[in-house]
């Protein structure tokens, strides 16, 4: 209980400050993506307050605008855009002919708006760390219901449910005369699982589900500020989306037959934003360096400005832009900030793949699941006799991303007639081809100081064969393009 | 921490890879299985009080049980060539036997003689409930 005790305790000194304000008319707002918006008195208020406030201080992808200038675009940005989305979704769904209460469309709308606030600085950079957070573990090894969403999702479910948060949203509820907006519901679509599966779950899928808004916004949002070409006829998805409406079955979005050839677009474009956006080394590089930061301050117990980030609040309570200060804080801190504001980055010294190593990758790759062995192989490294006292093991890592997922053609039905429906995968097996594409696409890099490259690959080279038998390749080194070693 | 003692660590430490791989290695020894992730996941999600699944937890809100940390371990098996599936239909997957003496001498020599014999049985129930 102590998370959640500490979580409500969150709420409530973020709402003691806050003064509520009614909004009396609707607001238009103008996106770059979606173009021009009405957003209602009550979305407005939802936006004013300082849970959404913080997304704007929260990079949607964390540092890539060191590797692609103008994707400075945030999770506030982000929010609204899937607001928008789901309420068109949903709309044209309504459009068609479904019977869906307005009530159900308001909240749709707020969930887009809330479904982000569980983010700490830098998004998903630090959700690994939020992951690994002793109060986030005992909540998964309790294995509560919660345990399996993403950190962030449960996060934002569980303040939402705060007894702070419930008494302060009740209250702006009854200044719009909205009482019978749930903020159960709410709640539930941010984690993709409504209570009444069978009646609701279409609610659910348009926030969280497999083709869902958030996914439909971040894929263009991401694509358009990073400058990567890319293009989803939206409208088509929207004209083709439908609810299932057999009896017995439970009340999912489905496709019809016309919209199959937009959904395996979708799932191209996820596959082709994963290696040269997400996966950029040099987006990796920066992940890795903000990783640092966290595990500096764990293993030194220091402290940014009386937060020691060892509870979910510490990350909620704070935007990137406090870490992006390097001023008053502890030195080691400091000099990893101002590697970040000089883009003063970690490079390659080893490339991993399928293809750089002949042998035993396995062995490695297992290790995932053991985030602490990956540091402990960081620390071997940074020990040994050629680069102790050169560096540290905070700027050595081993970093093997996590590949994109593509569950979405085996969770997706499309309707070919009345009586026939089939899953999206039995169109073609876009599941594979895209884990196949995404297999040999795949890259891990181990990083070191940019004047140090070639060292840190020898003693990697070395430690590896040793550990895990491996059997390097060439291009190991080739593709790591290292530049002179004054090691 | 001595290279020996990493080593050791690395070694013993069964890790969910580890635990597919065991399961792979005893599912591959007959016959391909499918690669179909509906199919996949609800055979895991229905032994999931297994001990060695105690790590894998299934979401419920779609319209199967999926766990996100079983897709990574497939995908990394995928990664490194432990497991493939045939072009052009990709509908199963096929292990060789280089592939499953590599999983033998990475994964399955970390669980004990009377592991291997429970891994077994896990796997014969997840390929059950495949076929």
């Amino acid at each position: 209980m102590t998370f959640e005790k500490n979580l409500d305790a969150y709420v409530s000194s973020i709402l003691n400050k806050y003064e509520f304000k009614k909004v009396e008319h609707s607001k238009i707002i103008r996106d770059a993506v979606l173009g021009t918006h009405e957003l209602s008195p009550l979305d407005v208020t939802v936006i004013d307050t300082p849970f959404v406030q913080r997304l704007r201080g929260i990079s949607q992808t964390a540092l890539a605008a060191l590797t692609y200038p103008s994707a400075t675009h945030s999770r506030f940005e982000h929010s609204l855009g899937v607001s928008i989305m789901a309420y068109r979704m949903c709309k044209a769904l309504i459009d068609k002919g479904e019977k869906i209460k307005r009530t159900t469309l308001a909240e749709l709308r707020i969930a887009g708006l809330l479904h982000d606030i569980g983010h700490g600085p830098f998004s998903h950079a630090s959700e690994e760390i939020i992951r690994e957070l002793d109060e986030v573990k005992e909540i998964w090894e309790k294995d509560s219901p919660f345990s399996k969403y993403k950190p962030h999702e449960m996060i934002g479910y569980k303040l939402l449910q705060t007894h702070s948060f419930k008494d302060f949203f009740e209250e702006l509820l009854s200044k719009y005369d909205s009482t019978e907006i749930s903020l159960e519901n709410i709640s539930q679509m941010i984690i993709g699982s409504m209570q009444d599966k069978k009646n609701d779950q279409f609610k659910a899928d348009i926030i969280n589900g497999a083709f869902d808004s958030d996914k439909l916004d971040y894929l263009t949002r991401d694509a358009y500020f990073t400058g990567i070409k890319m293009s989803i006829d939206i409208e088509r998805i929207f004209a083709t989306q439908m609810i299932d409406r057999r009896r017995r079955k439970t009340r999912r979005i489905i496709v019809d037959v016309g919209g199959v050839h937009i959904l395996e677009q979708i799932l191209f474009n996820k596959m082709l934003l994963y290696p040269s956006v997400y996966h950029h080394h040099k987006v990796r590089s920066t992940v890795c360096l903000l990783e640092s930061i966290f595990e500096i301050i764990r293993e030194n117990d220091l402290t940014l400005s009386g937060l020691k980030f060892d509870k979910v609040s510490d990350f909620l309570s704070v935007d990137d832009h406090f870490f992006l200060t390097s001023q008053n804080r502890p030195e080691k801190v400091a000099t990893q900030i101002e590697k970040i504001k000089k883009r003063n980055l970690l490079k390659r010294a080893l490339v991993i793949s399928r293809k750089t190593v002949k042998k035993n990758l396995g062995r490695l790759l297992a290790e995932k699941d053991r985030p602490e062995n990956l540091r402990d192989l960081a620390k071997k490294i940074a020990n040994d006799s050629r680069l102790k006292r050169k560096c540290e093991h905070c700027d050595i890592w081993v970093d093997l991303p996590e590949n994109p997922r593509f569950p979405e053609p085996s969770q997706c039905l499309v309707r070919v007639t009345d009586k026939d429906y089939l899953h999206l995968d039995d169109f073609f097996p876009v599941t594979e081809w895209s884990d196949s594409f995404a297999a040999n696409k795949w890259k891990g890099f181990v990083f070191g100081p940019p004047d140090l490259q070639k060292t840190v690959a020898d003693v990697t080279w070395s430690l590896f064969e040793k550990l895990f038998d491996f059997k390097w390749d060439k291009q190991a080194r080739i593709l790591a393009k290292h530049s002179s070693d004054a090691g | 921490m001595t290279l020996n003692s990493i080593k050791r660590k690395l070694q013993e430490d069964i890790t969910p890879f580890d635990v597919v791989a065991g399961v792979i290695y005893f599912l591959g020894k007959d016959e391909p299985f499918p690669t179909n992730y509906e199919k996949l996941h609800s055979a895991f999600y229905a032994e999931r009080n297994n001990p060695f699944l105690k790590e894998f937890k299934f979401r419920e809100g779609g319209p199967y049980p999926y766990s996100e940390l079983l897709e990574s371990v497939f995908s990394r098996l995928a990664i490194s060539g432990l497991l493939g599936c045939e072009n052009p239909d990709y509908r199963q997957f096929v292990t060789n036997e280089h592939q499953l003496k590599e999983i033998k001498l990475s994964s399955l020599r970390k669980f004990s003689k009377k592991q291997q014999e429970e891994l077994r049985t896990l796997s014969l129930r997840i390929q059950e409930k495949l076929n």
